[in-house]
């Protein structure tokens, strides 16, 4: 801008007065242009050549504020050209925060870069932020580290565990699919196998009720139902399932909830049982057989003891002597006594073991029908909880009780007398053994008799018979004839068992 | 006196200044370097003229370049070590604060400042830059720690009223 005339010295000569009023003038210019953004006046006070210099310094203070400004907009490429101390300063504030921000820029890329030793030791305050930062940048890059070392290492663990799992799976026997609402969502090569199904794509997200039996279906969801309804940790049940191809299969499923990919899902093992069921058919089939000829068998005996039986009998009516036929007779009580053990065994259900109780009945009644006894004269009081007894116990324990019943029938009461005859048969948990004490009312045995050197047949019979059960016999004469005989249930044991019993006696 | 036939600098030049200067120390002002330094390179430019001169004055730089990198700077092979070493020296000697502005160790260029440099900060403007020493010892530093030769330019000096001196140092494949 140039001076203007009005401000021109034209008299060449000004008075004190005046110059002190233009100088007050200048120096309220420059402080509006200091303290505002004020358009320097059309006129300014002082001769040309003050005028000059007012300008000038108007135009200095301009130029910082228009610098100051721009380098505090951030432009710091702007050239400064004011010269002198003031704009020395603003060179030095535009070069050193130049100077600065690219540094700090190159720091932060170095920082970026994962370097974190770079420090900021200029712009104070902010320096101690920036350093603070770049530590905690530095230690979170640390924990950043630690913890992406301990996922690498639990996804190597991860991935080490899924492959084991995948390999139990895939290389599994058994055959496994899991089910999701009803659809399978995987499956195993075992369970392809199983089923027939050459392309796993073709049942993925298919029913599993496709290969369930046409007429098990509801047998199937009944089990399905129940085990939502009562869950457990598992179940199993036998289900006929069919292959792709039509085959029918008897499959042993075991199911169990599992949650699969987040969703709850039906884990399902499959066992093929086909061959076991066929064999469990024909074993079973086989055992009816063998039972139906075992009953056959005994019917028979007993058919035949019967046979045996009639013979005697009329063998008997064809003797004259009294002790003969009474021989028959006894040799026939033995035969039916027999008799009836494969009668009452061919009536069981396993064709083992008979009630023993049932039958010391039939033969009681047998042999006092035998004997003409009246039921009136002599009691028979009878004690069993229906003990079972196998076949083997039975037939010489019959033939024993045979004999007892027999000798107090023949000898303990004489006709019209009153008496008792008492039977218990009974088994003992502790000992393992079966116990038969047996009691008449009668004289007891005649002191002449030594029972077990006796060469009556009776006497032999029973002694005989108890060792042959592996037993032993007490007997002795209280208020009459008094017998215990006990014998252990299982041969296998009859040693230990006997010693135990003859400590029991 | 003895003659001598080629005058080698060694460290041994630096000689020891406690023993040497009990009193006075191992600190002289900055107008005494300033004096040397230019009334030195006058007689140069005098006698081999500007551009003969500048290449004498960027050489005895790097000898001094080679000599600091050698004998001040601790040894690293990690470049944000040695760029802080650099840093640290170069403002405890007070010969200037040091600051890298771009570039890195492992590329082709870094650009990188000097304020307050000991050759030049209050200087009057001159139009061109006068760090030539200053080019020369970062020369010798950068390619003794790097193994490549480089070539380092002045690019802004105080003298040509930058106030601030900057540097581009440009790395060569070539081996030292």
């Amino acid at each position: 801008m140039e001076p203007d005339t009005p401000y021109s010295d034209l008299s060449g000569r000004q008075e004190p007065a005046v110059i002190a009023q233009q100088f007050t003038q200048a120096l309220e210019i420059i402080e509006s242009h200091l303290h505002t953004r004020a358009q320097t006046p059309s006129t300014l006070p002082g001769n040309h050549e003050q005028q000059k210099v007012l300008l000038n310094i108007l135009d200095t203070i301009k130029t910082s504020q228009q610098h100051v400004l721009e380098i505090s907009e951030g432009k710091l490429d702007s050239p400064i050209s004011l010269k002198g101390p003031l704009g020395g300063a603003l060179k030095n504030l535009q070069s050193n925060l130049q100077s600065n921000l690219r540094h700090l820029t190159w720091k932060t890329e170095a920082i970026a870069k994962g370097d974190f030793s770079q420090k900021v030791d200029f712009l104070h305050e902010f320096s101690v932020a920036f350093n603070s930062m770049v530590s905690e940048l530095a230690e979170a890059k640390k924990t950043l580290l630690v913890q992406s070392e301990e996922i690498q290492k639990t996804n190597a663990s991860l991935f080490i565990s899924n492959k084991q799992y995948k390999s139990l799976i895939l290389e599994s026997p058994v055959s496994i699919c899991v089910v999701q609402d009803g659809k399978i969502i995987l499956t195993n090569p075992a369970f392809l196998h199983l089923l027939h199904v050459d392309n796993q794509e073709k049942i993925m997200n298919q029913p599993f009720l496709q290969f369930i039996h046409q007429g098990n279906k509801r047998h199937f969801l009944e089990n399905m139902s129940r085990y939502a309804e009562y869950g457990g940790s598992w179940n199993t049940f036998e289900e006929e399932m069919k292959t792709t191809d039509g085959t029918s299969l008897s499959i042993e499923i075991i199911i169990t909830k599992i949650v699969f990919e987040s969703e709850p899902s039906t884990l399902f093992l499959l066992h093929d049982i086909t061959e076991r069921k066929k064999n469990e058919y024909m074993i079973l089939s086989s055992l009816q057989e063998k039972e139906i000829l075992l009953k056959e068998v005994y019917h028979r005996v007993k058919n035949n003891m019967q046979i045996i039986w009639s013979l005697l009998s009329m063998q008997s009516n064809k003797v004259q002597d009294e002790t003969i036929k009474r021989y028959f007779t006894e040799c026939q009580n033995r035969v039916q006594s027999l008799a009836l053990v494969h009668e009452n065994l061919y009536q069981t259900d396993n064709l083992r073991d008979i009630n023993y109780g049932q039958y010391l009945s039939q033969l009681s009644a047998h042999l006092f029908e035998t004997y003409q006894v009246n039921a009136d004269d002599v009691t028979l009081v009878l004690k069993s909880e229906n003990e079972i007894i196998s076949q083997k116990k039975a037939v010489p324990c019959s033939l024993i009780v045979n004999e007892l019943v027999s000798n107090s029938l023949k000898y303990a009461f004489k006709p019209g007398e009153v008496g008792t005859i008492s039977i218990e048969f009974s088994y003992d948990t502790k000992l393992g053994a079966y116990t038969l004490e047996y009691r008449d009312t009668g004289p007891g045995i005649p002191p002449e008799i030594s029972p077990d050197t006796a060469q009556t047949l009776g006497m032999q019979l029973i002694y005989g018979l108890t060792r042959q059960l592996s037993g032993t016999v007490f007997l002795e004469n209280d208020r009459g004839a008094h017998y215990i005989i006990r014998f252990p249930q299982d041969s296998g044991n009859d040693e230990s068992c006997t010693s135990k019993i003859k400590e029991s006696l | 006196m003895k003659p001598r036939d080629k005058f080698i600098f060694t460290w041994d030049f630096i000689g020891d200044s406690v023993e040497g200067r009990p009193n006075l120390g191992a600190l002289v002002p900055i107008e005494i370097y300033r004096i040397m330094h230019y009334c030195f390179r006058e007689v140069v430019e005098e006698q081999f003229g500007t551009e003969q001169g500048e290449k004498l004055i960027y050489e005895a730089g790097k000898k001094a370049g080679f000599a600091f990198f050698n004998h001040v700077l601790p040894k690293t092979t990690s470049h944000q070590d040695f760029i802080m070493n650099l840093q640290n020296a170069l403002r405890d000697l007070k010969i200037g604060i040091f600051r890298v502005e771009r570039g890195d160790l492992d590329g082709p260029l870094i650009i990188a400042s000097i304020s307050e440099d000991l050759d030049c900060s209050g200087l009057p403007e001159l139009g061109y830059g006068v760090c030539t020493y200053d080019e020369g010892i970062l020369a010798g530093v950068f390619e003794k720690y790097t193994g490549k030769k480089c070539q380092v330019k002045e690019i802004d000096c105080w003298c040509t009223g930058d106030r601030t001196c900057r540097f581009s140092i440009e790395f060569f494949s070539d081996s030292i």
